[in-house]
């Protein structure tokens, strides 16, 4: 039987709570090359988010993906985690105990990452970008003539109807945080696959299968302490629920056929009195012909569920 | 010895400045960033020539055909080179503002910018040609933590001379300068591209840009 062909990704991340699962997807799927991580800035400072990328990849025995530091920043504004620190801590990843990190970074930072792997990468490379979009802004800033090696970007970010877990009324936080940055992403035409706060929130996660998680081996506890203090910290918001966003953008390159969406035309507005960093998503039934987005809408939280608990057991 | 980079972005012609800096027996002109192929050209015969960007940062970078440089990155020449050092920086700053965006920490001594202006301007009734053309990048130079010396329109007009006047202004003192807190306005329409200088410390952010007011007479 001939192997089925790896999906080759870069996974650009910001750890995290829900960026742990969708790096230990991408790792445990045969589905998936994981060619390297990629930190990025927003849930919490970048060298926490950097340190947190490498105690995920030493938690789970993985330590031979590339890991490249990314920007601290978003491009021309502050970089506000007041809001992130509530739900992820001080250190971006609060929960599990870490031993002291031993893992060296690349010596290249994010961006030359990005490119060198691009340039030699045989087939185009999918990048799946679960944070603030910095560093593929400045990708594409940087590096504008490799934009054809990239075959499509599956995005956890965006809003298209007000959500409790979003940053304003009108925005979800990834965009929130860097809003020039996603306008640049949302421009080039590549084709983009949004996983929304909307459609990533909405399935919940029960205790059930947080005590589902926590006997399938070292990445399964893991991954049930992430979630125990996720919850702690959801409840002491008041908010009765929460759920693992981020892996979603990993789930459907797995398995595609777990997901409903349509095609949609989105582009960023950067200048409204309450809508600056809403994802501004033509979804009308007689919507305009020009998309260039495929918004998802709809999950199989049984499915989702039962492949995220198959990645974690396969992970070991 | 003064340390000095020349930025040349788009609507600036370069060459001047470029000639000025060369020859100048207290500068060591460590290189040129730009991004016109036929200027770069012309420009290499005066410093290492390294390739940048004009085109604004939030103008559409789709799939497509751009300049093959074989000269380095523009970014990379000035994360290197900068530290230290000080930018004369003419035309659109876009170069510039990649390399703030690649680099937050990075820390020339100073950008000399020739660009903008206090109170009225040129290719619209209120913002001058080069923060016109990119008002994205001219607010993440102007508020980045490295001080900007800003020749604007009001001082400098339409001088013949004013982008050798902006080289300089690395060694010599021809000129008054008023601290204050300068951005660039890039939400309304209607005055996109103009320079806000706070002449007056109304808005009460930190004033640290240093806004050339007057020349002195005998330049």
């Amino acid at each position: 039987m001939m192997a089925e062909k790896k999906i080759p990704i870069i996974l650009d991340t910001d750890p995290g709570h829900d960026d742990a699962f969708a790096i230990m997807m991408a790792l445990a799927s045969p589905k998936i090359e994981l060619l390297g991580l990629t930190s990025v800035a927003g849930n919490s400072v970048i060298e926490n988010t950097t340190r947190n990328c490498l105690r995920i990849l030493e938690k789970v025995g993985r330590t031979e993906v590339p890991v490249a530091k990314g920007i601290g920043k978003p491009l021309s504004k502050p970089l506000i985690y007041d809001l992130a620190k509530k739900y992820h801590g001080e250190s971006g990843l609060e929960g599990p105990s870490y031993p002291e990190v031993k893992t060296p970074l690349q010596k290249e930072d994010a961006v030359d990452f990005i490119a060198r792997v691009l340039k030699e990468s045989e087939e185009k490379v999918t990048l799946v970008p679960v944070g603030p979009l910095t560093n593929i802004a400045a990708f594409i800033l940087s590096y504008p003539e490799l934009l054809g090696k990239i075959e499509q970007i599956s995005i956890m970010g965006g809003l298209t109807y007000a959500h409790p877990n979003g940053a304003s009324p009108a925005a979800e936080f990834n965009i929130f945080q860097d809003p020039e940055a996603a306008d640049i992403v949302f421009k080039t035409g590549i084709p983009i696959i949004m996983h929304s706060i909307n459609s990533t929130s909405l399935g919940q996660v029960k205790d059930s299968e947080i005590e589902h998680m926590r006997p399938l081996g070292r990445a399964g506890e893991f991954a049930a302490e992430l979630l125990e203090f996720y919850r702690k910290m959801f409840r002491s918001l008041g908010l009765s629920y929460y759920n693992i966003c981020d892996s979603h953008a990993v789930a459907w390159l797995i398995d595609p056929t777990i997901y409903g969406g349509s095609y949609a035309h989105v582009e960023m507005d950067l200048d409204g009195e309450y809508t600056r960093a809403m994802t501004v998503s033509d979804l009308r039934e007689d919507r305009s012909a020009d998309t260039n987005c495929f918004v998802i809408e709809s999950c199989d939280q049984e499915r989702y569920f039962a492949l995220m608990f198959q990645c974690l057991k396969d992970l070991g | 010895m003064k340390k000095v980079i020349l930025h040349v972005g788009r609507h600036a012609d370069g060459e001047e400045a470029a000639a000025y800096l060369k020859q100048h027996k207290e500068i060591e002109l460590l290189g040129i960033s730009c991004a016109d192929p036929e200027k770069i050209e012309r420009l290499k015969r005066y410093a290492p020539v390294a390739a940048g960007s004009d085109l604004p940062l939030l103008s559409p970078r789709k799939v497509g055909d751009y300049p093959l440089y074989t000269e380095e990155k523009a970014w990379d020449m000035l994360k290197r080179e900068g530290e230290g050092a000080l930018i004369v920086a003419l035309g659109s700053l876009t170069s510039l503002a990649i390399t703030l965006i690649r680099f937050p920490e990075w820390k020339p001594e100073r950008i000399i910018v020739l660009g903008g202006s206090a109170k009225s301007g040129d290719v619209t009734p209120f913002a001058e040609k080069s923060f016109y053309e990119d008002p994205e990048a001219a607010h993440i130079v102007l508020t980045s933590k490295i001080p900007v010396t800003l020749f604007g329109l009001d001082s400098v007009g339409r001088r013949e001379d004013r982008e050798v006047l902006a080289a300089r202004a690395v060694t010599e003192d021809f000129y008054e300068t008023k601290k204050v807190f300068a951005d660039v306005e890039r939400r309304s329409p209607k005055t996109l591209g103009m320079s806000v200088c706070d002449m007056y410390g109304q808005l009460g952010k930190e004033a640290k840009t240093d806004l050339v007011v007057r020349l002195k007479e005998e330049v």
